[in-house]
């Protein structure tokens, strides 16, 4: 296979950084290894829809960029596992910023475009990896006063998003922008900004966590939004 | 796409600015991406002017992103120690300096965290070369810690030469010329000459 590398040609910290790490999938890696050392075969799951060499080819690339580091276990047979290493762990604020922005656009940026009524389609696999935390229902949000929809489609995994309220919604969630953002940005607990009132949730506990559960947020957050939930 | 915001970030900018600033891009890749940034909601048409671009409340969020992505690619870019890039390297400048005016076919002599490299001016290019360059018209030492407060946490060029964080030495003309090949935001560089 023919290495396409990705070079900018610029001095520029930047571009060197999307040199090494700006690739499609690539990000998305390193942030499955932050759970942990994971197999081949685990982080299948989050390049799920990639072609058959990427996966390979951007391990090799992250380990020559020193951000990845491969362990053979001291067994017979023992599975390779990969691991981030300290440069890789480095790259936690660039992927909280992302997921932070990639979220308020999910969430945030519904207001009327050009493509208005088209549903969005968000693939959620790698959230929904756990498949007892799939289930087909809809949630309503209203977000400053702009509603829109998102349904789970557990064949494929996906979350679709309309404009406009739900009949069938199982939970209904009313905040701001502003509020979504501290969450987001960790300033505030979902748990905190739920008790003062400043995000409304009405829906069972189960219910409100396969929510937030299905669209990605910090499972910690969400651990203890449920625990203030049951209580 | 990122290298489009990058510009947008300091404010709004015409067609001709952007095309300047991805010098090197097909200008029918850079309409789509513009096209699909405007889609995105991250960027829009200014309303003075449907050749001029802004960012979207949206698009301002990706600020956040763009430092830290800089911060992590500093590594790669200042620590030619030659452990990760061990051969010479040419960068096209033109993003940083246009044209070229007022630039000199010259060398300087960086050293960042105790690793020496040389940067080679040649018309807009920019080649670094492992080790210490043959006599280099500027010389300047430091950590990556410091070039890091410097452009990312709003600390001063000149303060970092106060307190003997960054040693630079050479004629203040060609520190100026330096600085802008290299990219660095004019407004760091609030520093005096240390010649």
């Amino acid at each position: 296979m023919t290495e396409s590398r990705r070079t900018y040609n610029r001095f520029d910290p930047l571009c060197a950084a999307l040199e090494e790490v700006g690739d499609r999938w690539t990000l998305i890696i390193v942030r499955a290894l932050m759970n942990g050392p994971q197999r081949y075969t685990d982080l299948k799951v989050f390049v799920k829809g990639s072609g058959s060499n990427v996966l390979a080819e951007r391990l090799r690339r992250l380990a020559n960029a020193g951000v990845v580091t491969r362990t053979v276990g001291s067994r017979v047979g023992a599975d390779v596992t990969y691991q981030l290493t300290d440069r890789g762990w480095a790259l936690a604020p660039v992927i909280e910023t992302l997921v932070r922005f990639g979220l308020r656009s999910m969430l945030i940026g519904v207001p009327g475009g050009s493509s208005a009524d088209e549903p969005d389609v968000f693939d959620a696999s790698w959230a929904l990896s756990d498949p007892e935390l799939a289930k087909e229902e809809s949630y309503e949000w209203v977000v400053d006063g702009e509603a829109f929809t998102l349904s789970v489609v557990v064949q494929g995994l996906q979350i679709v998003r309309t404009r406009g309220r739900s009949k069938t919604a199982v939970v209904k969630l009313e905040t701001t922008t502003e509020v979504l953002e501290q969450v987001l940005a960790r300033t505030a607990s979902l748990e905190s900004a739920a008790k003062s009132g400043r995000m409304r949730l009405k829906g069972s506990p189960q219910a409100v966590r396969r929510m937030f559960a299905a669209i990605g947020f910090p499972p910690d957050q969400i651990d203890s939004l449920s625990a203030s939930l049951v209580s | 796409m990122l290298l489009i915001v990058q510009p947008l970030l300091k404010g709004p900018r015409t067609r001709r600015e952007l095309d300047l600033f991805l010098a090197g891009s097909e200008a029918h890749d850079v309409q789509i991406r513009l096209d699909r940034l405007i889609e995105a909601r991250v960027i829009r048409t200014a309303a003075s002017s449907e050749a001029t671009f802004e960012l979207t409340d949206l698009g301002m969020a990706l600020t956040s992103t763009i430092e830290e992505l800089s911060r992590w690619g500093m590594h790669a870019l200042y620590t030619a120690d030659g452990a990760l890039d061990p051969v010479d390297r040419r960068f096209d400048q033109r993003w940083a300096v246009g044209d070229g005016q007022g630039l000199r076919d010259e060398t300087y002599s960086w050293t960042v965290d105790g690793h020496t490299f040389g940067l080679e001016v040649k018309g807009t290019d920019l080649i670094r070369t492992i080790g210490a360059p043959a006599s280099p018209i500027v010389s300047l030492e430091t950590s990556r810690d410091v070039m890091d407060r410097i452009l990312f946490g709003g600390a001063s060029m000149s303060s970092a030469i106060m307190r003997g964080d960054l040693v630079i030495s050479g004629p203040s003309d060609a520190i100026q010329r330096m600085f802008r090949v290299v990219g660095f935001p004019v407004e760091n560089f609030g520093y005096e000459s240390s010649t």
